[in-house]
């Protein structure tokens, strides 16, 4: 629905790299585009059923009651550098094809946590980012094809500002019920915080110029609760269940294009289309399953595996994700951890013949950390690199399909601190 | 759409799921979950760096100097030896060999004996007159003894000594740590000092220090039943009152341990009494 | 399709796999001996004794006591005996305090610094009630009896041949 209203906005187009206008998100074909936490990001996010430090607010609640200290914070700071590459997206004069690349790279403090004993059970209260992105290019092609025949563009000039964040905070609370049981909930306030700009100006190799601007904003306000469960069936055996769903109560799009199509098109000599959109449409969000099994064999071994289940929503496909992960103690102050994980689109497959389609990515990543423990602290230092691939219409109205390619890598430093 | 796999149906997911937690639940038996804590997490480790030991020492000793305070020392070289050499041999069948153990007599009719942190154990001339035997004694010390190896002080305050390595400070920072772990110490031996007199131990504390007591007299070749004998003569002369009121009652310590000794297959097992050398030594005063 | 089916199949398998895995955790004897016996139980058949700082091979815990393997025998030994770490050494403060005199202050000292400063209102509560009396000189003259713990083991070997 949001997506053909914003369609309107390109009246048309000669060649413009533009840009899903319905993606107003940095990422919103995939569910996992951070791993918050210290421990779990080493880990792969295969958090569901360990979970026992101030990062199970976000990941399994249920899991603080069963932390070890009295009162434990985390934080995470983490640098992420990340490339989108449409292969061949534009095609040179000569033929030969041309990539297109959306970088983004950014360091943020992505997560803090803090648990403490409280009453029966257990409080906390932590703040995660799902997502941050943030683009800031100026791009310059020459000697393009166009969608003209017998006119080529000589210069196209794009300009890339965009900026996504969602951010999620809020209180924990968990309760043992018995020796192997425990219950939790975390609710989350919701904020997203999202703007792309965008300007592209072309030069015609016949004396004319198209010049389109665009900016599209949204900020979404909204809860997010997050049930949890946790029990271990036999002994060094736990097992974790979630369940949660955003739900938006404030929604707040703004769209403004700008638009100077050249003369052959026509545009009278001071003729720019202006126009602006605004939506409080609130988007639907996927109702998220999460299971976690964790072995602890021994007190310097264990391995974690989850599976996430997403709900069908608007024009999204479900989506199954898994995740694995593994923590070894070198020695009592030095611990390592490996994760494997995967984090496929919510969008179909892309058919031929068809224009405008989302694109579709599926993405696999890896993680590895290693933390230093003193008596009371502890410091983590750790990467995760993640690679998609897939394939993608990225030119406006045009049925041409390129291939995808998504890189990305984030190093993260973790600090915690017991009581 | 073909894609409608069984697992992507939500309702069945949810169902698969939690009938798997289900089929679980049937098959739960109940223990510790202890097998979460990772090595660096392991209850004791905070507490056993050589800092924290000393840390312990020092605040044992000042904790005893207050003990000291309300009751008089009995100083009695001889009888001190005695429990010295009938402590310290329990001493080293426990768990805590860096720790030097040393053993006071208090000048007090009542019946009692108390430990601080880092080995200090005292016990009390009026629980002396009531011990009928050196099993009985031993078991009284080792009661004490597992109170120390235990740590029980030391964790219900939260003693350790203070951090001060750079990365601890660099996580501390990161973390937005506000304080750290400083030693405020008055503050905690008064805590310590309200655990002696006032508070009591917890009561699990109280029947794990009976346990590991009635280990220790099982392994050093001594009556295992020496501390059970000597609580039950206790509660049978109504004694409990003269205790301060700092143990759990008489009867559940009591019932513990002969439940622990069934269980262990001690009950009736001959051991050493030492009647004769405990009169010899400690009652001829 | 396949491929969802294929996922869901690896995805068991990681989680199946940690199944089959085991570890041996080392255990070091903390107590001058560690009988090792037949049962999980005080009163069982003791098969061996290990020596203070000998290392058993744990497979096996059980409430309190852990299954440990020690030169080719198989026994039971109680949890209270042993650690993962080896014995530590006796730690003293006395040598500790001669040192801080001589080198001055150190910077790690906090914990003594903080024990002299809480010395000092410790020793002026006192004088204000009964409730905080101290008497740092009986503790000093428990500190002067000497028994050596080879005497109290021998002590207690005698006790046991009567």
């Amino acid at each position: 629905m949001k997506k053909q209203r914003l369609n309107n906005l390109l009246f048309f187009t000669i060649i413009s790299i533009m840009i899903q206008p319905s993606v107003l998100l940095a990422d919103e074909y995939h569910y996992i585009n951070s791993l918050p936490g210290e421990r779990a990001a080493g880990m792969g996010g295969a958090y569901i059923a360990v979970s026992d430090d101030p990062s199970g607010c976000f990941y399994n609640p249920a899991g603080i009651a069963l932390a070890s200290a009295r009162r434990l914070s985390i934080s995470v700071n983490a640098y992420n550098i990340s490339t989108k590459t449409y292969k061949d997206a534009l095609h040179k004069t000569t033929g030969e094809g041309e990539d297109w690349e959306l970088r983004s790279s950014r360091l943020i403090p992505n997560f803090f946590g803090v648990i403490q004993r409280f009453g029966p059970g257990i409080i906390g209260f932590s703040y995660a980012v799902t997502d941050f992105t943030s683009r800031d290019q100026e791009q310059v092609f020459r000697d393009i094809r166009s969608a003209i025949p017998g006119v080529n563009i000589d210069r196209y000039v794009i300009n890339i500002d965009d900026v996504d964040n969602a951010y999620n905070f809020g209180p924990s609370y968990a309760i043992k019920l018995g020796d192997n049981l425990s219950v939790g909930a975390t609710l989350y306030f919701y904020h997203r915080d999202s703007k792309i700009i965008r300007n592209h100006l072309i030069n015609l190799s016949n004396g004319e110029f198209n010049w389109e601007n665009y900016y599209l904003s949204l900020k979404e306000y909204g809860l997010r609760p997050i049930i949890g469960l946790m029990f271990s069936p036999v002994d060094k055996i736990s097992l974790g269940f979630t369940i949660s769903r955003t739900f938006l109560f404030d929604s707040d799009l703004r769209a403004q294009a700008t638009i100077r199509g050249p003369a052959s098109f026509g545009y009278g000599l001071n003729d720019v289309k202006f126009e602006v959109r605004e939506s409080s449409e609130k988007r639907s969000f996927p109702l998220e399953t999460k299971f976690g099994v964790a072995y602890f064999p021994s007190p310097s071994f264990l391995l974690s595996g989850d599976l996430y289940y997403y709900t069908r929503v608007e024009n999204y496909e479900p989506v199954l994700n898994g995740a694995i992960g593994a923590e070894y103690y070198l020695s009592p102050s030095i611990a390592m951890r490996f994760g494997l994980f995967t984090d496929r689109a919510n969008t179909p497959y892309l058919k031929r013949d068809r224009i405008n389609q989302p694109e579709h990515v599926d993405n696999y990543g890896t993680t590895l950390s290693i933390t230093y423990f003193t008596r009371n602290s502890s410091l983590t230092l750790g990467a995760i690199y993640t690679y998609g691939t897939g394939e993608a219409q990225v030119i406006s109205n045009s049925p041409a399909i390129q291939e995808v390619r998504i890189d990305s890598i984030t190093v993260f430093v973790g600090g915690g601190y017991s009581f | 759409m073909k894609r409608k796999a069984i697992f992507y149906t939500p309702i069945l997911w949810l169902i698969f799921n939690l009938a798997f937690l289900f089929a679980t639940f049937t098959f739960t038996s109940s223990y510790a979950s202890d097998f979460r804590k990772r090595i660096s997490q392991l209850d004791d480790y905070p507490y056993r760096t050589e800092d924290d030991i000393k840390a312990e020492i020092i605040f044992g000793r000042e904790l005893s100097a207050r003990i000291l305070g309300r009751y008089p020392l009995l100083k009695d070289k001889t009888l001190t030896e005695y429990i010295n050499l009938v402590g310290k041999a329990m001493s080293q069948h426990a768990a805590r060999p860096e720790i030097e153990f040393r053993f006071g007599i208090l000048d007090t009719d009542t019946i009692n004996a108390f430990s601080a942190p880092g080995g200090y154990i005292f016990i009390t001339k009026g629980c002396l007159k009531l011990i009928e035997d050196e099993a009985e004694l031993a078991g009284i010390l080792g009661h004490e003894i597992a109170h120390i190896t235990e740590r029980h002080i030391v964790k219900e305050i939260n003693l350790k000594a203070t951090d001060e390595s750079p990365i601890s400070g660099f996580a501390s920072l990161i973390a937005g740590a506000t304080g750290s772990a400083e030693v405020v110490f008055t503050t905690f031996i008064d805590k310590a000092y309200e655990i002696l007199f006032e508070r009591g131990y917890k009561k699990e504390d109280e029947l794990s220090s009976d346990t590991i007591a009635t280990t220790l007299l099982a392994t050093t070749g001594y009556d295992s039943s020496g501390l059970l004998r000597f609580l039950k003569r206790l509660s049978e002369k109504g004694h409990e009152k003269d205790m301060e009121g700092t143990h759990p009652g008489l009867e559940n310590r009591i019932r513990a341990i002969e439940e622990y000794m069934e269980k262990n297959q001690l009950t009736g097992k001959e051991g050493a009494l030492l009647k004769e050398r405990f009169y010899e030594k400690a009652k001829a005063k | 399709m396949v491929k969802k089916i294929q996922l869901i199949i690896i995805m068991l398998t990681f989680l199946l796999c940690p199944l089959v895995y085991a570890e041996e955790i080392k255990l070091y004897v903390q107590s001058i001996k560690a009988p090792i016996l037949s049962e999980p139980l005080l009163g069982a058949k003791e098969l061996v004794k290990a020596n203070k700082g000998e290392v058993l091979y744990a497979i096996e815990k059980k409430e309190k006591w852990y299954k440990v393997r020690y030169k080719e025998i198989s026994g039971w030994v109680s949890s209270l005996m042993v650690d993962t770490i080896p014995p530590s050494k006796r730690i003293s403060i006395m040598e500790t305090s001669q040192e801080e005199l001589q080198t001055g202050a150190r910077k790690r000292a906090s914990a003594f610094v903080t024990a002299a400063a809480a010395r000092g209102l410790m020793e002026e509560r006192s004088r204000l009630s009964d409730r905080y009396r101290i008497d740092p000189e009986g503790v000093k003259w428990i500190e002067s009896i000497t028994v050596s713990d080879e005497e109290a083991l021998r002590f207690l070997e005698d006790g046991m041949r009567r």
